[in-house]
């Protein structure tokens, strides 16, 4: 344990001894703080449509935030200091994510600030707020392990940056794409089947059911209902369950030096 | 202690370790010596539980690095041949860090760091970003970071690499110190620095082990002549053939004239002593003896010779 929060201490205020967190901070703070002043100008204010809006921003800053987290180890040779220290794998990489999770909470505190505002002119923060902060908490969650993972995979940074925009652009790419995917499935299975054995209605099932498997499997996708104060236990888990198998993947990587062979 | 047998490491087709055995005992300080590429580093990556090996075991304290990792890595404090260390942090910082990630109680953090700084010399520059720091400074940070935790064995890459000779000669006598408590392995290019420090010294080639023993058993190891310089005042080159008239003396060459004085190297079989023989041969000669110093093999002809592709290890080399 001591371990775990030595490295998630040293990991978070590595972001803010180096010029990384204060940019990525003046950023957010910047971008989220224009859209809600807009917002302010027109005499409307709805800090979930922040978060909302921020989240969609994810994919840039996330990689920008996870590129350096394992890759720089590897560059600097840091990581032999971790790894043969009693540390295990599981520690380092837990502390590694717990830091990152907590330098992007610091990130992300002007959203204090837009709710203190929002109430102090007599908004309401209500029920959709928190299912919209969850949403976004879960999203960034997530997709941090993922960087994690992404910056496991190399020592260069910028690659691991590309690695986790690709995947993360992929997940929004793929929401767009499920229907057709599933479209091409049914049209294939229907060239295959010339002598029409299989009924048109089985073959447009198939079709439907791997673009509901897709979208199922696809993190954008599963979080529509939290804006409206609709809690979903199942796709908590299956976030939970995104974090769990992509920091446990992240393990496997870095101790694959230590297999055999 | 560390208990090594038959590791072997292949990289891809290329055999790094070729199956080494060796036995470090508990307060022995070891050096590892060999020329570049020859696995010392693969070797300390293994022992240290970095990387894995192919085959082969490592017990540290009798744990298996590989079967016990957490219990064998707290028994090691390992210096890599890049130091790691975090250059956006003070050196206190970043001790502090080490202590932590090895779970120094936070109580006596502040005491057994100050020692192990007042001990590499660098409580001057604690307050220092590691960035900043010279490369001998960094070398010493890296030393001081293997040595948080107190560990029972500490493994030391090139630990002088990189330094000015004053701070190798500091850095050697820490280790010596260092010793008195510590199991060490240390590694090194340089022979003069593993005559200086080490118990024992084992030679690697080629991911071999070519030799192994004390530097003087080493000597003898590679058996062969013993050779001694004979310094005469005299200017006559008559003086070459008096040497050689002398009965035992093999082969005598000469070496160089220096002031009012000639200088020769003859060799005889080893263990054959005729020094007495040569000075009563110049007496009569009337050519007054005033240098006579035999030239032990030293570890550098140890090392030219065993890493030298023709070399064959003698049997029984490695015994103690």
């Amino acid at each position: 344990m001591t371990q775990i929060y030595a490295i998630a201490k040293r990991e978070f205020n590595s972001y803010f001894k180096s010029p990384m967190g204060w940019v990525l901070l003046a950023i957010y703070t910047f971008i989220s703080g224009l859209y809600f002043s807009s917002m302010l100008l027109s005499n409307y204010a709805d800090p979930s449509s922040v978060l909302s809006f921020m989240r969609s921003l994810f994919m840039v800053l996330i990689p920008l935030m996870t590129m350096r987290t394992i890759s720089e180890d590897k560059k600097n040779g840091t990581e032999v200091l971790l790894a043969t220290s009693p540390a295990s794998t599981t520690q380092i990489v837990l502390g590694k994510y717990f830091g990152t999770v907590l330098t992007f909470l610091v990130v992300s505190s002007a959203n204090v600030l837009y709710v203190i505002i929002t109430l102090a002119f007599g908004g309401t923060i209500d029920i959709r707020y928190l299912g919209t902060l969850i949403a976004y908490l879960l999203t960034a969650f997530t997709y941090l392990a993922i960087g994690i993972f992404a910056s496991a995979l190399t020592e260069n940074q910028i690659i691991a940056a590309v690695i986790s925009f690709v995947i993360f652009v992929s997940f929004e790419v793929l929401s767009a794409l499920s229907q057709m995917i599933g479209n091409l499935l049914t049209s294939l299975v229907n060239t295959i089947d010339f002598l029409d054995k299989i009924p048109a209605a089985t073959e447009a099932a198939w079709g439907g059911a791997l673009t509901n498997a897709l979208n199922w499997l696809n993190p954008s996708n599963r979080l529509q209902g939290f804006s409206q104060g609709t809690f979903d236990l199942l796709t908590i888990v299956y976030f939970i369950s995104m974090i769990v198998i992509f920091l446990y993947i992240t393990v496997q990587v870095m101790d694959k030096r230590r297999w055999v062979k | 202690m560390v208990e090594i047998t038959n590791l072997v490491k292949y990289y891809g087709e290329n055999k790094a370790v070729d199956d080494i055995s060796f036995t470090v005992q508990d307060g022995e300080v070891l050096g590892f010596l060999g020329p570049n590429g020859a696995g010392k580093s693969t070797t300390m990556n293994i022992l240290t539980g970095f990387i894995s090996a192919t085959s082969g075991q490592v017990k540290i304290n009798g744990y298996d690095i590989l079967e016990q990792p957490q219990e064998a890595r707290s028994c090691i404090g390992y210096l890599p041949e890049q130091p790691p260390l975090y250059k956006d942090m003070t050196v206190l910082e970043y001790l502090r860090f080490v202590a932590d990630l090895k779970g120094v109680k936070k109580q006596d953090q502040t005491v057994k760091l100050a020692e192990i700084m007042a001990l590499v010399k660098i409580t001057d520059v604690r307050k220092r970003l590691i960035n900043n720091l010279s490369k001998g400074y960094k070398q010493r940070v890296g030393i001081a970071q293997a040595l948080i935790g107190d560990p029972d064995v500490l493994v030391l890459d090139e630990p002088t690499v990189g330094l000015d000779p004053k701070q190798i000669k500091e850095i050697r006598q820490t280790i010596r110190q260092l010793g008195k408590k510590h199991t060490i392995l240390l590694s090194s290019h340089i022979l003069s620095e593993v005559s200086a420090t080490c118990d024992r010294v084992i030679i690697i080639n080629n991911g071999k082990i070519a030799a192994s023993g004390s530097a003087d058993s080493l000597g003898q190891a590679i058996g062969g002549v013993s050779r001694v310089e004979v310094i005469v005042a005299t200017e006559n080159e008559r003086a070459m053939s008096v040497l050689k008239q002398v009965s035992g003396v093999s082969s005598v060459s000469f070496l160089r004239k220096e002031k009012g004085a000639l200088v020769y190297e003859y060799q005889t079989a080893e263990h054959q002593d005729v020094r007495a023989d040569v000075f009563r041969a110049f007496a009569r000669e009337n050519m007054p003896i005033i240098g006579l110093r035999s030239l032990n093999p030293t570890l550098e002809d140890i090392f030219l010779k065993v890493t030298s592709s023709s070399y064959q290890l003698p049997e029984k080399a490695d015994e103690n």
